[in-house]
């Protein structure tokens, strides 16, 4: 049946050559062309029907397997110069003789024939064996009914017109179904290749099943024998099973590049291919060409009718967009599409493509290819430059969202370092001036009388330097831990100086060189407020001529000693009566800052002890 | 309450230098230093008081002052700018700031616009009065924390180095007095300790001050110039 198709296409094709042949000027003309069964190889006598050429005795002679011969007889010609003779194919294989003289036979004449038909030969015919007047080519013919067996076109004219009308015939014949073959094969090994790659890109696989199933089509059109099978018949079941398999694969490929979900046509499909190929395998021998026309047309029409269903996936109008590639392919389809239905004779066949069909597959072949590598790579190219797009997006934002998170966190750190400040003021404040304050309060209230303005000034002086204590903790001055007890006491010292110097009072300081442990900024003030008071008691009180200072320092504790040589008191009975402010005050700054506070007084003078351990290494 | 000064017999001092100048916007605070000047052994119309910069000012143009005491807070302004130009008509002037706060930065500014020395408010009047008959004397209050800063602030001549090249630089004397200062060493233990005489100690205090007020002057000219305001 493709054979019958490839002839019908020849018949528009070598028409031209026809009639060019006719023009000649040494007039060759071929006289008849007959042919005859021959079930036992020898030239029949009998029997002989006209035929035109290209013939298929299928037709003629229904059922009839084994030999034929064919018989043309032609006159003219222009004596010495030779003549050339050529045939487009012989189905399946066989001889030429010139008049007795044999001028070719194929390697094999039994199974497995050797596969002449569509392998178009020219001979030059040799001029010894030429009659003047009418010769005769005999031309032996050996096929298989299921094959369309036959007489492909002849050709007798000059060496130069043959040789050129056998060119243009292998060019049709067979370069072109090389190079789709070679093309098939290229895209089914590519693909097969980038589906192994990517075994789920569906359509790369189904892509590179279509190809190779169509060169195993197109291995019909090449081979030059049935190898690897044994006979022809088993070759063409081979061939029409190929074809069933590249309708199937390319439906299932449009399918799976369409981003098509139709799971019964599918289900449907493989059943049909199942059927088919069972169809063609099984087929009795004498009944096969039939069969494999059947299932030829149904492959067909399937395909067709994918092709069709496809468009209207590609085309309908639909809310979302549009796939370009989808078009694409469609496209393809389309071309495919309407040479298929040339070819099955269902329209007109008006610019004569239907025997270009191969070629046009072998187009749409190439252009598949590139459709689909340029689309995927497209895709890729768009989702890498997306992807870029989207992690700069997504860097940004991170930065963005960072630097807003940090702005935030440092915004509440700010916020909270200043609330713990004003608490930790408020608390000193509490603490420090507050505890002075009520303690006054209490004082005034439970004096019996008015108080002196002495006493009231005192308690002033407390609080102004609770106040100044606090002032100095809270600026750079007070927040700094001298460097050596010396640095500590610099002040004190100077400023007490001048004013026992200036009273006549003797003043020794004794301060250790180092701290020995780490004192906080704290009880570096509350020791200098303490012996800052203790220092105006002994100004105000003593009534000494010497005052000494002395700052001892051991591992991790201090020792404050402030001792004079004044008229001392009674110890317990200030304390009892609760009338000196500055003891009072003194003993809770000890407290405050975690100091052992002592006083002792006596007939020789007052001792005033603070021993202080430092809190931690810290500070 | 200190009282011991007051027992002292003010009549048998030396001619005070007159008029005294008080800056002070407080009224209350205008009449303990005047008690304080008082008790010193001043007449009262020896006494000009000015609540603000501008009476200050006023003040100055009608008499020529020996002594000012001047406070940094002032209702019109800041007491800086007042000293600069009292040191500027005089450079031998006695001016003592009274400020109310310790601010180490202010007192600093003050001595460098030329102040003589220093005394916090809050101090007892016993301190208040040492503070001025120490400028009096011809002395230079000084703190030991104020010695620190100087020590930081001011370089230190190398021993054979021209002094012109520095002429804000500390001598070697100088900078042994600033850290005896520093330590809490009075005027009198240092005389003590570097067997030289008080005033002698004083002078170098003054002369001190001076090489500060130098460098701020220097730093003020160094600006100027690097703006384009000097040649």
């Amino acid at each position: 049946m493709t054979r019958r198709l490839w002839a019908w296409c020849l018949l528009m094709a070598c028409w031209l050559p026809a009639c060019a042949l006719a023009q000649h000027r040494c007039d060759l003309r071929i006289v008849s062309v007959q042919a005859a069964r021959s079930p036992d190889g020898t030239r029949p006598t009998r029997g002989w029907q006209d035929v035109t050429l290209p013939d298929n005795w299928g037709a003629r002679w229904p059922g009839y397997n084994g030999t034929a011969w064919y018989r043309i007889e032609w006159e003219g010609g222009c004596g010495k110069e030779s003549v050339a003779l050529g045939i487009d194919g012989i189905a399946d294989a066989g001889e030429v003789f010139v008049n007795d003289d044999m001028l070719w036979r194929d390697a094999s004449l039994v199974e497995p024939l050797s596969r002449s038909w569509n392998v178009p030969r020219w001979w030059l015919l040799p001029t010894s064996g030429l009659h003047d007047g009418v010769n005769t080519i005999w031309v032996l013919v050996v096929g298989e009914i299921a094959l369309s067996p036959g007489l492909g076109r002849l050709r007798l004219g000059d060496a130069a017109s043959v040789a050129a009308a056998r060119d243009r015939a292998q060019w049709r014949q067979r370069t072109v179904y090389a190079i789709n073959a070679v093309l098939a094969g290229m895209a089914g090994l590519l693909f097969l290749l980038l589906w192994a790659l990517r075994p789920k890109e569906h359509a790369y696989g189904w892509f590179a099943l279509m190809s190779l199933c169509w060169l195993a089509y197109l291995s019909t059109y090449l081979a030059a024998s049935p190898w690897p099978w044994t006979d022809s018949l088993s070759r063409a079941r081979f061939s029409v099973v190929a074809l069933v398999g590249y309708v199937l694969c390319a439906c299932m490929f449009t399918f799976s590049f369409g981003a098509q979900r139709l799971p019964w046509a599918e289900r449907a499909l493989w059943l049909l291919a199942v059927v088919g190929t069972g169809v063609v395998l099984l087929a009795p021998s004498d009944a096969l060409n039939g069969w494999l026309d059947n299932v030829w047309r149904g492959s067909m029409i399937v395909f067709l009718v994918n092709c069709l269903q496809f468009q209207w996936h590609a085309w309908r109008p639909r809310p979302s967009v549009r796939q370009t590639t989808h078009r694409l392919l469609a496209l393809c389809w389309l071309v495919l599409s309407v040479s298929g239905l040339i070819v099955l004779g269902l329209a007109p066949d008006v610019w004569g493509v239907a025997r270009d069909w191969a070629a046009i597959n072998g187009l749409v072949t190439i252009t598949l290819v590139m459709l689909l590598l340029s689309g995927q790579l497209m895709q890729q190219m768009r989702m890498v430059e997306g992807f870029n797009q989207e992690l700069e997006h997504g860097i940004a934002s991170a930065r963005v969202e960072l630097t807003q998170t940090l702005a935030r966190e440092h915004t509440q750190m700010l916020e909270h370092a200043k609330l713990q400040e004003r608490m930790h003021i408020a608390h000193d404040l509490h603490d420090g001036l507050g505890s002075s304050l009520v303690r006054s309060m209490a004082l005034v209230e439970q004096s019996p009388g008015p108080l002196t303005n002495d006493r009231v000034l005192s308690l002033f002086k407390v609080l102004r330097d609770d106040l100044r204590q606090l002032i100095d903790h809270g600026s750079s001055a007070g927040a700094i831990v001298p460097d050596t007890p010396v640095q500590w006491a610099a002040p004190l010292r100077h400023r007490f100086t001048y004013i026992l110097d200036e009273m006549d009072v003797t003043s020794a300081w004794h301060i250790a060189a180092q701290w020995q442990g780490h004192p906080s900024a704290l009880q570096c003030l509350g020791l200098t407020r303490l012996a800052e008071e203790a220092l105006s008691n002994v100004i105000k009180h003593s009534q000494t001529c010497r005052v000494e200072v002395e700052v001892q320092t051991q591992p991790g504790r201090l020792t404050l000693c402030i001792s004079d040589e004044g008229r001392g008191f009674d110890v317990e009975a200030v304390q009892r009566a609760g009338l000196s402010v500055g003891m009072r005050s003194m003993a809770a700054r000890a407290q405050r800052m975690g100091a052992t506070f002592k006083v002792d007084s006596g007939a020789d003078g007052t001792v005033v002890t603070v021993a202080l351990e430092y809190h931690s290494p810290q500070m | 309450m200190l009282c011991m000064v007051d027992e002292k017999p003010s009549a048998s001092r030396p001619a005070l230098p007159a008029p005294v100048l008080v800056v002070e916007d407080e009224p209350l605070l205008q009449q303990r230093l005047r008690g304080v000047l008082l008790s010193l052994g001043y007449e009262a119309d020896a006494l000009l008081f000015a609540a603000s910069l501008a009476e200050a000012r006023t003040c100055l143009l009608a008499h020529p002052v020996a002594l000012a005491l001047v406070d940094l807070h002032l209702p019109d302004g800041d007491g800086r700018t007042l000293i600069s130009e009292l040191r500027e008509k005089d450079p031998a002037l006695g001016i003592l700031v009274v400020s109310a706060w310790s601010n180490e930065d202010a007192i600093l500014g003050a001595l460098r616009a030329g102040a003589t020395g220093y005394v916090l408010k809050e101090r007892d009047d016993i301190e208040v009065s040492l503070s001025i008959r120490s400028v009096l004397r011809g002395g230079a209050p000084i703190d030991p924390f104020i010695a620190r800063r100087i020590l930081e602030l001011l370089p230190s001549a190398e021993p054979m180095q021209a002094a012109s090249t520095h002429d804000n630089a500390l001598t070697k004397r100088e900078t042994q007095i600033l850290q005896l200062v520093a330590n809490g060493l009075t005027n009198r233990e240092i005389s003590e300790q570097t067997f030289v005489s008080r005033s002698t100690v004083d002078t170098h205090i003054k002369h001190i001050y001076r090489k500060l007020a130098v460098s701020s002057r220097m730093a003020a000219v160094r600006a100027a110039r690097s703006q384009g305001l000097l040649p």
